[in-house]
């Protein structure tokens, strides 16, 4: 963590990172922290808000209102984090005095009458692949430590505009590559980790650091986080968010999206950030909707599939019964229920998802790996372990692919797509478990059902639907996907869920 | 078909990258690991005009 002066993230501070979370995965069962009961998110027994608990529009109505500043907000969200952040790891770097600078232009527009919605004056945090202008850009790795753009992503652009105040940058494993995040600590369970490769937005938000934040799915990469530290985490339809300006791993795959503590923040913050962006050349030009407006669509009557308990072979015993739980609640709620199962081809999924992937990474990796910068990255060489980077051993193999085999994983991936396309065509929307198991617990599926919505392109979202028995405590998450640009109906069914539940309304205590 | 050190060496030469020495057996086990998943999509039966999806758009499926 560093103040707004980039300092030069060392080779060394990574190796203890990196050796920080391989003790965590090391020391998984030690047991988990209490489950908090159940509580809403606002005021505090003396009747005072408690500003690190405010969801978007509670947060929102006070701004508009005035009986709330811009620079109280952050100022409780910066001591929250200093409070907080050391014992979690969410964040690489901290904007303090910027987001003081921008929340006091914030209460002085605000104060002048030109106040510019539900973002205005509202602290969020960005994976810290998203380009930052005048704060360094790191996407975790030596190789981008001293890195500070000239200009923002465009998603950090369309925040801005919202009026919303940058706070800082997240953590994440080495350019985006695993599911887990070195050195950055499960909320609901310390010794654990975050997940990856989103794992700093989603332990920022189960920390109550942040109420809103942006992560990158190419394999899961938010879903993953979002179900491992309890949050909500959306991937959009690909095309539907633009990506200029990000470190990215792979141009095909590559998906950005919110992270709140609600689907409503999540829509609200989807409707600020979505467009056609004329510099991201896979991006749609498709309306945006309103979707906080449509997050109101009754779910009775909609086509829910339901992934087969056939399709869960290896899945944690808790996560099946979560699972099942959560299926029950769309039952009362009126939806029509019916089991999905996929054709047996559908499983050179991830073969074709790894191949691209990979390919697309080595593309974009070359530059570095001809140049100084390949000793930058973190060694791989004799150390073991899931949390040790393997960046530069994966895209080193990865450029000795031909351009006939990359290809031959995009036919697949063809074939995919028409495939996925037939499963939802007698589905409005398909509920699955996000991740085989809690936190940091073996689990051997047959498929994780992550990667093919990267593979697709159609939207996914990850929600809170349970807590595990054992290990205890631990967040198990739903995934609600949907057809290409039905993001609006995948807000609607997780948000009538938690209409219907309160899983998203716990938090750890820390 | 045999992939040796020397085979990964002169293939990342080929394609302009210099492997260092001490970096070559990981980088053979992972590129190892590449062909065994490759070989699994080659499995797949694709019909024989199939296209590669890689300038695919989404607007057309709403």
């Amino acid at each position: 963590m560093s103040g707004d002066r980039a300092s030069s993230l060392s080779r060394r501070r990574f190796f203890e990172v990196s050796a920080g979370a391989l003790t965590t995965a090391l020391a998984v069962d030690t047991g988990a922290a209490a489950l908090p009961p159940p509580s809403s998110p606002a005021p505090k027994a003396s009747g005072a808000l408690d500003l690190t608990r405010l969801t978007i529009p509670q947060a929102a109505a006070q701004l508009r209102d005035r009986k709330l500043s811009a620079v109280e907000l952050t100022q409780a969200t910066l001591d929250r984090i200093a409070s907080v952040d050391p014992r979690v790891g969410a964040f690489i770097t901290i904007a303090a005095d910027r987001a003081l600078d921008a929340a006091r232009q914030a209460d002085r527009e605000i104060a002048a009458g030109r106040y510019r919605g539900a973002l205005h004056g509202i602290p969020f945090g960005v994976k810290d692949t998203y380009y930052t202008r005048g704060i360094r850009t790191t996407a975790g790795s030596p190789v981008l430590a001293d890195f500070v753009p000239d200009a923002d992503a465009a998603i950090v652009e369309r925040m801005k505009a919202a009026g919303a105040i940058l706070v800082g940058k997240l953590k994440l494993p080495e350019f985006s590559f695993g599911g887990t995040t070195p050195g950055c600590h499960n909320p609901w369970d310390l010794s654990r980790n975050a997940g990856g490769s989103s794992g700093g937005p989603a332990a920022a938000l189960a920390a109550s650091m942040l109420m809103a934040t942006m992560g990158g799915d190419t394999s899961g990469s938010i879903r993953n986080p979002a179900s491992t530290c309890g949050v909500v985490g959306l991937k959009p339809t690909f095309g539907l968010v633009s990506r200029h300006a990000v470190v990215p791993i792979s141009w095909t795959l590559d998906h950005l999206g919110p992270m709140a503590t609600t689907v409503e923040d999540a829509a609200i913050l989807l409707e600020a950030i979505a467009g056609h962006d004329a510099r991201d050349r896979f991006s749609a030009r498709v309306a945006v909707a309103d979707y906080p407006a449509l997050l109101n669509r009754p779910v009775k009557g909609l086509r829910l599939g339901v992934l087969a308990s056939s399709e869960l072979e290896g899945f944690h015993p808790d996560v099946r019964r979560a699972f099942a739980e959560a299926v029950t609640v769309f039952e009362r709620l009126g939806a029509q229920l019916r089991d999905v199962t996929f054709p047996a081809r559908m499983r050179t999924a991830g073969s074709a998802q790894e191949i691209i992937r990979i390919a697309e990474a080595a593309t974009y990796h070359r530059q570095y790996l001809t140049s100084a910068a390949a000793a930058k990255y973190v060694s791989d060489a004799g150390q073991p372990g899931t949390a040790v980077s393997r960046v530069r051993t994966t895209v080193e193999a990865g450029s000795l692919l031909t351009a006939a085999q990359y290809l031959q994983a995009q036919r697949a991936r063809t074939l995919f797509l028409a495939d996925t396309r037939k499963v939802y065509d007698g589905i409005d929307a398909l509920l699955s478990p996000t991740m085989p198991a809690p936190a940091g617990v073996p689990a051997s599926p047959r498929e994780t059902f992550r990667s093919w919505w990267n593979l697709s392109g159609f939207p996914a979202a990850s929600l809170p639907c349970g807590f595990s028995t054992d290990p205890p405590g631990l967040p198990i998450g739903l995934q609600i996907s949907a057809k290409p640009f039905e993001d609006a109906l995948v807000l609607a069914v997780g948000h009538a869920y938690e209409r219907a539940t309160e899983w998203h309304t716990k938090r750890p205590a820390l | 078909m045999d992939i040796t050190r020397e085979f990964i060496k002169t293939l990342a030469a080929a394609n302009g990258l210099t492997i260092p020495e001490e970096r070559l057996e990981v980088v053979q086990r992972q590129y190892e690991s590449f062909l065994r998943t490759l070989a699994e999509i080659q499995q797949l039966e694709l019909p024989r005009e199939t296209e590669p999806s890689i300038l695919y758009t989404l607007e057309d499926m709403k």
